[in-house]
């Protein structure tokens, strides 16, 4: 994440303010009224089981497709999916592809047999011929779980949506949306559920399509120059203005850590190439901006600090001018004699053997220090913890004078470029920025007499690297335009690569003055096909496994209309999953990938990739439109946690209540107490598990969501429909191994608690967990013994699956 | 809206009076199931749904396993800047439109026909036994 603390960073691309978006509040506000309204009516109409779980199954097949777009796309959709096309290119589209197809594994083999023999859920058709209580166990645990990570998932979308639009802090965010969505579910159930899924989706399409239209009209509807531009997209930006004639501009980047798996083996491979500067909206990178060839060799580019100062300078300072700010910087940790050659210095970075070396006291008439030094060699002093707090230097020859504790010593920084007397900005060589408030002294600052200015201080700094173009500018340029070296995002690999040509900044070898910065490469190493292939794997599979997407086929009145629905979701998700290129590529193109983020209530900028279509429609469609958009991100969120909330609270109130605790004795009034009691736990239990992982990425948790229902629920699902010799202790081991499994990995994956160091590299564990499950269920079954009722009660179970003979009807109102 | 109607227990309409409890006689699924319209419909289904879900995977896998082990080839670019890699995946949409209506109308005008004559049978048969 690349943090900037400028409140104006985004101050000309966007209408992004510190302030509440009033218009945002207003549509927000109306969204839930109108919502609210049909819950009340639909509460009236709540009056059996069946009303409450399935509406009555007066559903029709069209209004249910509808709905279950609605419920399908939810913030990884909208929001997710467009922020990795837009900040990683083609293989984002791969999560649109694969979510679409796995309708027909839905259609194809789910849906009509599901509907036919299913009452309310999930279990309902697993436990049919099967032991109830352990079947139904199982499978209430896993719809829970897979439901879970999905409604943690949307949770933080809402949280960062929220967060963007009304400044309010992320819990209170997470906690509006949680109260709203248990109101449709406690006291609307199903019913209400149904309309605010088919509202929503209806806004959500009506939404996208203005946005391609908004999109392609910036390219005068020529999808070829969208698709041009889109393989010229540079992902950094100015960190500051850049003025005609100069011949350096500071553009932002992060600096990977050593723990990152992506870390370059050999980052002075990387090359240099052309910088294009501009703001993107014309039809080539060079027609509002320019292209310059960076100057070769190692100082072309090198990490700096931009930095504003609160006075302008008395005089001129030329480029390699010390220039410090030594509060910040590092300084002698004891004191130093006369003839010493090895110092200790503060510091978290060690400095490398070959650099120069610095102390001194600094700027003064009469300060002594000597800059004559070179490093030969240092070695870190750790903590307790293992934290480097400074390191032992070793110098090439003795020390002059007698040096005080906390003189300041260390590799110098120095001004990158000349600075004109009058300018309050200089940039300075380093990637460590100094705190604002910190003194800073400017001056060759060594000796009697000393030459430079002090009493400064700093007012605000922007890390980033300066690149030196062979070239001066040819007009001026705002902080923020978008600047860089083009990735073409039309090229599959940006996330899932296992060559990684492109890096988003080169690597920058180590100088006498600065240390090594390694490139800032997409992310995905090694694993590039593997990654892809279980990435697929999950989506389309886990779908026909999504509970809460299953549930919806009980609510129409019978198969037939069950596949009609299934046609209409196809329709109207493919759709919009095609536009999905539009928004990223747009996101990528328009406002550029380092301005894809959040401006919170502090004014401080903060990149998150989720919020690209916000940000989007923010540049191209004005205020209203943005507001518009924003509201209806919100309400994809508020329905899709609605739909996950009845799922979970239905398979506790059915499966885990009336047929486990009751042994099925029913009693339909105190089974909707329990229902709605279930509502208000899971819904407690998902806004406290959301705001503990406020980090958490969407996209990535819907996928591990699809790989859990893939690898638990498919298996055993498509074994009790057409596998005779099938059994409870199969299908018991089926729902548990998958999700074990698929759990399991998740928690040792880079995505758990492990970080880079876990073991298991793969992003999606469906390519090892999904025949986990189907092993499970088989091995299970083959090693248990036969069960009789279970083959005997197959043929009935077949036959109805088949035909619909006996299936639940529609309740009459 | 009367608001009479339990869950799943309400009599169902237009099945000809066939109801979970009277079906579950003994014998009764594997007899219908042996008639020569059930195999019929069986034999329909499989010879649609095996091959369609067999073609579906494999036309997917192949995007991932493409792009993932071929990416220089299918960035080639076929029109302007559009590679191959996009013209396939966007292939994939059409593809599943595609298959999925031509299933609705095999369902709509073979299946649903067939389910039709096997429930009426069921229900006649069943009117016999129990006579």
């Amino acid at each position: 994440m690349v943090e900037s603390t400028l409140g104006a960073i985004l101050a000309q691309t966007a209408s992004q303010s510190k302030e509440p978006n009033m218009t945002a509040l207003a549509f927000f506000v109306s969204f839930v009224a109108i919502t609210m309204g049909i819950t009340v009516w639909a509460s009236r109409r709540n009056r059996s089981a069946a009303d409450f779980y399935a509406a009555g199954r007066r559903i029709k097949g069209w209004q249910n497709g509808i709905a279950v777009a609605g419920d399908y796309m939810s913030a990884a959709s909208f929001l997710g999916i467009a922020g990795i096309i837009g900040t990683a290119g083609y293989d984002g589209f791969m999560y649109s592809v694969g979510w679409l197809v796995a309708y027909l594994t839905v259609l194809l083999i789910v849906a009509e047999p599901l509907r036919n023999l299913g009452k309310y859920t999930l279990a309902d058709v697993l436990a049919y011929r099967l032991k109830q209580k352990p079947v139904r166990a199982a499978a209430a645990l896993s719809t829970l779980t897979v439901s879970g990570f999905y409604m943690i998932a949307q949770m933080v979308g809402a949280g960062s949506l929220i967060n963007l639009l009304l400044k309010l802090e992320y819990w209170q965010a997470v906690t509006i949306v949680g109260v709203v969505m248990l109101v449709y579910v406690v006291f609307g159930g199903m019913t209400a559920t149904t309309w605010v899924q088919i509202i929503k989706a209806i806004l959500l399409i009506l939404g996208t399509i203005a946005l391609t239209i908004l999109v392609l009209a910036q390219f005068n509807f020529d999808m070829g120059r969208l698709f041009t531009e889109a393989t010229q997209v540079r992902k950094t930006k100015l960190v500051a203005a850049a003025a005609k004639d100069t011949n350096v501009v500071m553009i932002n980047a992060t600096i990977p850590s050593k723990k990152d798996p992506n870390f370059p083996d050999d980052p002075s491979k990387v090359t240099w190439g052309m910088l294009y500067i501009g703001d993107g909206t014309g039809a080539t990178a060079g027609s509002n901006g320019e292209q310059i060839s960076i100057t070769t060799g190692p100082t072309g580019v090198v990490p700096g600090v931009n930095i504003t100062l609160d006075q302008p300078l008395a005089k001129d300072f030329t480029k390699g001018a010390l220039a410090v700010a030594p509060s910040d910087l590092t300084k002698l940790v004891t004191e130093a004699k006369a003839s010493d050659t090895t110092v200790v210095v503060s510091g978290t970075v060690v400095p490398k053997a070959g650099s120069s070396f610095y102390i001194g006291n600094g700027i003064s008439d009469g300060a002594i220090g000597q800059s004559d030094l070179k490093i030969v060699s240092a070695v870190a002093i750790k903590d307790d913890k293992g934290v480097v707090t400074g390191s032992t230097v070793t110098l090439d020859k003795p020390l002059t004078n007698d040096y005080a504790k906390d003189t300041i010593a260390g590799v110098p920084t120095k001004l990158l470029f000349d600075a004109k007397a009058g300018s309050t900005i200089v940039k300075i060589s380093g990637a460590v920025a100094p705190k604002s408030k910190a003194d800073f002294y400017i001056g060759d600052g060594i000796g009697d007499g000393a030459n430079g200015q002090k009493g400064i201080k700093v007012v605000s700094t922007d890390v980033g690297f300066a690149v030196s173009l062979d070239k001066p500018l040819s007009r001026d340029y705002a902080k923020s335009t978008m600047a860089g070296i083009p990735n073409d995002f039309m090229k599959p690999g940006g996330r899932y690569n296992s060559t990684n040509a492109v890096a988003a900044v080169p690597a920058v070898p180590a100088t006498k003055d600065t240390p090594e910065v390694p490139a800032v490469p997409a992310k995905g190493k090694g694993w590039g096909a593997l990654d892809l292939i279980s990435l697929g794997l999950a989506l389309i599979f886990g779908t026909a496994g999504l509970p809460h997407i299953l549930i919806r086929f009980f609510t129409v009145p019978d198969a037939v209309e069950a596949r009609k629905s299934v046609i209409w979701a196809m329709v109207i998700i493919g759709g919009f999953y095609i536009m999905t290129t539009f928004l990223g590529y747009g996101a990528a193109t328009l406002i550029g990938v380092a301005n894809i983020g959040i401006v919170d209530s502090t004014g401080k900028f903060t990149t998150n990739s989720n919020m690209a279509a916000v940000v989007l429609a923010d540049k191209i469609g004005g205020e209203v439109f943005f507001a518009f958009v924003a509201s209806v991100a919100f309400a994809t969120i508020l329905a899709v946690v609605a739909g996950l909330t009845i799922t979970a609270s239905t398979a506790f109130a059915h499966d885990v209540w009336l047929n486990i605790v009751k042994s099925g004795h029913e009693d339909e009034k105190e089974q909707l107490i329990v229902a709605r009691i279930t509502a208000f736990v899971v819904g407690a239990i998902s806004i406290t598990l959301a705001i503990l992982m406020p980090g958490a990425n969407t996209a990535a948790l819907v996928a591990l969501a699809f790989a859990v229902a893939a690898s638990s629920n498919l298996p055993v699902i498509v074994l009790t429909l057409f596998w005779k010799r099938f059994t409870t202790a199969g299908a018991v081991g089926g729902l548990l191994g998958g999700l074990l499994s698929s759990v399991g990995l998740i928690l040792i994956s880079y995505n758990g608690p492990m970080g880079y160091d876990a073991p298991f590299q793969l992003e999606n564990p469906g390519i090892i967990s999904i025949p986990m499950g189907f092993i499970c269920a088989a091995v299970c079954t083959l090693l248990s013994k036969p069960e009789a009722t279970s083959e005997v009660k197959y043929a009935e179970m077949y036959f109805r699956s088949e035909t619909g003979v006996g299936a639940e009807k529609a309740s009459v109102h | 809206m009367a608001g009479v109607a339990g869950g799943g227990k309400t009599q169902p309409k237009g099945d000809k009076g066939i109801s979970p409890k009277e079906l579950d006689k003994e014998h009764f699924y594997e007899e219908v199931e042996k008639r020569p319209e059930f195999q019929e419909l069986q034999k329909a289904k499989a010879r649609f749904i095996i091959p369609s879900t067999i073609f579906f995977i494999t036309y997917y896998f192949a995007l991932p396993i493409l792009v993932g082990y071929f990416p220089d080839m299918m960035d080639t670019r076929v029109i302007g800047q559009i590679n191959i890699a996009y013209l396939f995946a966007l292939s994939q949409f059409f593809m599943a439109w595609i298959l999925a209506f031509m299933y609705l109308k095999k369902a709509t005008s073979v299946f649903d026909k067939l389910t039709a004559k096997i429930r009426e049978q069921a229900a006649k048969l069943l009117a016999e036994k129990g006579a």
